[in-house]
């Protein structure tokens, strides 16, 4: 029956049997191997596992594995291939990334073209904005009071409310000092404001009907890093012959 | 032309010179796969695919034991075709070969100095081995085929499987005790001086 002994025991057996033991673990375990007939018979059983394992003829190769200039020609081409499908996919992940960088800073005016987008270009936002302190006068000085406050009565100013109600909101420093006048003033760049975005609009549309160009960019570089990738898998699944 | 020549000449595209190097370890490489995978169809074609991923790979060879680095090759080139058979049911073990040929011991294996005896005790030992091989989980297989069969020392075999010594000695130390276990089961078939005890045997 083989004796039960620790793994750490096992561990030292087989090391010993290869000399793998520093002296010190060495003497110890050979002073160990003379008292404790148990870790004896399991070393000797050990050691003929060993020598079992060590009479395993090695096998002969059954053919020749020598390589043909075919062989190695064909896969390096499909290495090579592989590996210029990887690098295109990452370069166009990059890109990929680059643009929807850039698409999401600017606040996505790259949906401008979009019909039915809401999303305006920095530009008229920016002449939007500047129309809001009027529209604050117009609605009352004393909303002032309460800066977060952007509500414009619609019966007053309705075209610009509507603008405002997608655009932003006022300070409260924009307020102060602006007379009738100025509101007036700032009206009028409004509808300006609001006349550009629609030209500008209409001329996107028809430069690219349907789609924004930033979409069709998006999707075409997202459509290389799926398409070299997969390929550069498949290539390199291959196996050589 | 020595092994460090040949080495230099296969890195500039010398395919003669990387053959040379192919004839004098395939037997070792085809051996180490045929343990690995415990298949011969398997093992041909885990050779094959390791000297082609050598000769491509050459570069990397950074000196020190060609075999080890070799060996090492072979082993990955196992790993990935185990992993792709992962759901493939495991191979009979019975040896039923091509044309009823032994796949144990089959003609290219036989040595023709040997008894019927002798070849056929061979055989045996040779199956009973491969059968606690196939037993193992692949870590444990792999330290063992390279120290055990190959003859590898610890410093090569972790070189091979990119591992400390450490692990190295754990798990050889596990995989002789469980492959003593299951060789207990072929005591019968074993050498006479080298019958493992099992209980309730005396």
């Amino acid at each position: 029956m083989t004796p039960q002994i620790s793994p750490r025991d096992l561990e030292f057996l087989s090391a010993f049997l290869d000399n793998q033991l520093s002296t010190r673990d060495r003497n110890r375990l050979q002073t160990r191997l003379i008292g404790e007939p148990d870790l004896k018979q399991a070393m000797d059983e050990l050691r003929t596992t060993r020598e079992l394992m060590r009479r395993t003829p090695q096998l002969k190769a059954p053919r020749s594995f020598v390589l043909s200039r075919e062989m190695v020609s064909v896969n390096i081409r499909a290495v090579n291939l592989a590996r210029s499908l990887r690098s295109l996919s990452v370069v166009a992940a990059v890109l990929l990334a680059m643009v929807v960088t850039g698409d999401v800073l600017t606040g996505g005016a790259g949906l401008r073209g979009f019909p039915g987008a809401g999303a305006a270009a920095p530009e008229e936002s920016a002449a939007l904005v500047q129309a809001e302190p009027a529209i604050e006068t117009y609605a009352g000085a004393a909303d002032t009071s309460a800066p977060t406050d952007t509500t414009v009565p619609s019966d007053i100013v309705p075209e610009a409310a509507g603008n405002l109600s997608a655009e932003g909101t006022a300070t409260p420093e924009d307020t102060i000092g602006l007379s009738a006048p100025a509101g007036e003033e700032a009206v009028d760049k409004t509808e300006q404001a609001d006349m550009e975005f629609r030209q500008t609009t209409e001329i996107q549309e028809e430069i690219v009907p349907g789609v924004p160009v930033i979409l069709l960019v998006e999707g075409l570089l997202a459509a290389i890093v799926l398409a070299a990738g997969l390929g550069a898998w498949i290539v390199r699944r291959q196996r050589p012959r | 032309m020595d092994e460090i020549q040949m080495i230099e000449f296969a890195r500039t595209g010398d395919l003669d010179a990387f053959n040379r190097l192919v004839l004098a370890y395939q037997d070792a490489a085809y051996s180490t796969a045929y343990r690995l995978m415990g298949d011969r169809v398997a093992a041909e074609d885990v050779t094959q695919d390791a000297f082609i991923s050598a000769y491509r790979n050459l570069s990397s060879y950074r000196g020190g034991s060609f075999k080890a680095w070799l060996l090492r090759i072979v082993m990955n080139a196992g790993y990935d075709e185990l992993r792709r058979n992962k759901r493939r049911p495991t191979t009979p073990l019975e040896p039923d070969g091509l044309d009823g040929e032994d796949l144990d011991e089959p003609a290219w294996l036989r040595d023709p100095g040997e008894t019927p005896e002798e070849s056929a005790m061979r055989a045996e030992l040779n199956r009973a081995i491969q059968t606690c091989l196939d037993g193992l989980e692949v870590e444990f297989r792999v330290v063992v085929v390279l120290v055990d069969i190959q003859g590898m020392d610890y410093r090569e075999a972790a070189e091979s499987i990119r591992s400390p010594l450490g692990t190295v000695k754990s798990r050889l130390a596990r995989a002789r005790s469980r492959m003593q276990e299951c060789l207990k089961g072929f005591r019968e078939l074993l050498p006479a001086g080298l019958r493992l005890e099992t209980e309730g045997i005396p």
